[in-house]
């Protein structure tokens, strides 16, 4: 049998335990636990919704189609900006090192807002209009993104190692920041090349 | 002839300014649309903090930012009076979004407040009380295991015979 003393201890522990299961509701408001890493996700799939058969070998008047997604695990409500730009060989992508963006014009934009643990797609499809080649050279006149016509005037040099004339579609992640004010680059960019064909 | 060709540039030179000024203008209704979304979503997020359901909000906000995309890309495809439509419908949706986020949070501050208590009435009686039974529970347990204590009978004896 239990001596009275031993008796008191699970009482009391009882005690203690009943007090802090009670309390735990207060706790939670005062305690604010570390949240787990906050990040958003930035993704281009192919015209199935897979990570295959993206658009590779183009030519103009053709239309291609991705699709383009935006994943919210910042910890609150976010406002996303996602900008479509193109560059050729020798322009300059975002550079993830500095965070900074690519100092291309946009051609095409998305606004998304997003809840917490949230995710969004949209397609994204494009043609090249008034493309032209010279002997090491090609020339697009103007792009159509999801119908919305951009005159573009770029130039690829032919690439004699990969033989091609390529091109870079890359889409940009932007975020609005409540206490800048402004979007800011989110550092997040996702890309896929393009090779300039002649049409047949 | 020197007539004519002043009246061709005066002409040229107003066609310019004319589509200066409709650029600017447009500039000017989207910088207002993106304004207006931008604070709509901070009052969104401000009710969010409170603990306020925003799932409706965001979900206006969502049209209102899709309504400002088209915006800015028929803006820089150079449709500026398609672009001015859309920057005020959106400029309208943002105000709307945010006078609702706004009443939306004096509720969702009270409803916070209110449940803040709550919780701590819960806490401090939940635990008084339980505290009050256990002790009440301890003083009858006391007075049993002293009850039991001097009903049992003394083996010392069994013990020193053997």
């Amino acid at each position: 049998m239990l001596k009275l003393d031993d008796h008191k201890v699970i009482f009391v522990a009882v005690g203690l335990i009943g007090v802090l299961v009670f309390a735990s509701p207060t706790l939670g408001l005062v305690l604010r636990l570390p949240g787990g890493e906050r990040f958003s996700e930035l993704w281009i799939l192919g015209p199935g919704h897979l990570v295959e058969n993206y658009p590779y070998n183009v030519k103009e008047g053709e239309n291609y189609l991705v699709y383009v997604g935006v994943g919210n695990q910042m910890g609150s409500s976010a406002y996303y900006v996602c900008y479509v730009k193109l560059r050729n060989q020798t322009e300059p992508l975002p550079n993830a090192t500095s965070a900074t963006p690519s100092p291309l014009s946009p051609l095409y934009e998305y606004q998304v807002f997003l809840q917490d643990g949230k995710s969004w797609e949209a397609s994204l499809s494009f043609s090249f209009e008034n493309v032209s080649f010279s002997s090491d050279q090609s020339f697009v006149g103007s792009i159509t993104i999801n119908g919305v016509g951009s005159s573009l005037g770029k130039r690829a040099l032919w690439d004699a190692e990969n033989k091609g004339y390529f091109y870079e579609l890359f889409v940009e992640l932007w975020i609005y920041s409540v206490e800048s004010g402004s979007t800011q680059f989110h550092n997040r960019f996702v890309h896929f090349w393009l090779n300039m064909t002649r049409n047949t | 002839m020197a007539i004519l060709v002043l009246t061709v540039l005066f002409c040229v030179v107003c066609r310019g300014s004319f589509f200066a000024l409709a650029v600017y203008e447009s500039s000017m209704k989207i910088e207002a649309a993106d304004s207006a979304v931008r604070n709509a979503f901070v009052a969104v997020l401000d009710v969010e903090k409170v603990g306020g359901n925003v799932s409706g909000l965001m979900s206006e906000l969502d049209g209102a930012g899709r309504l400002l995309a088209e915006a800015n890309n028929a803006y820089r495809s150079g449709d500026l009076s398609g672009a001015e439509a859309k920057a005020e419908n959106v400029r309208l949706i943002a105000e709307s979004v945010r006078s609702e986020a706004l009443e939306l949070k004096s509720v969702a501050e009270s409803q916070s407040q209110r449940a803040f208590w709550f919780t701590i009435v819960f806490s401090v009686a939940g635990s008084a009380v339980f505290v009050g039974v256990l002790i009440l529970v301890w003083n009858k347990f006391k007075r049993g295991y002293a009850k039991r204590l001097m009903g049992m009978k003394p083996e010392v004896a069994a013990d020193a015979e053997a």
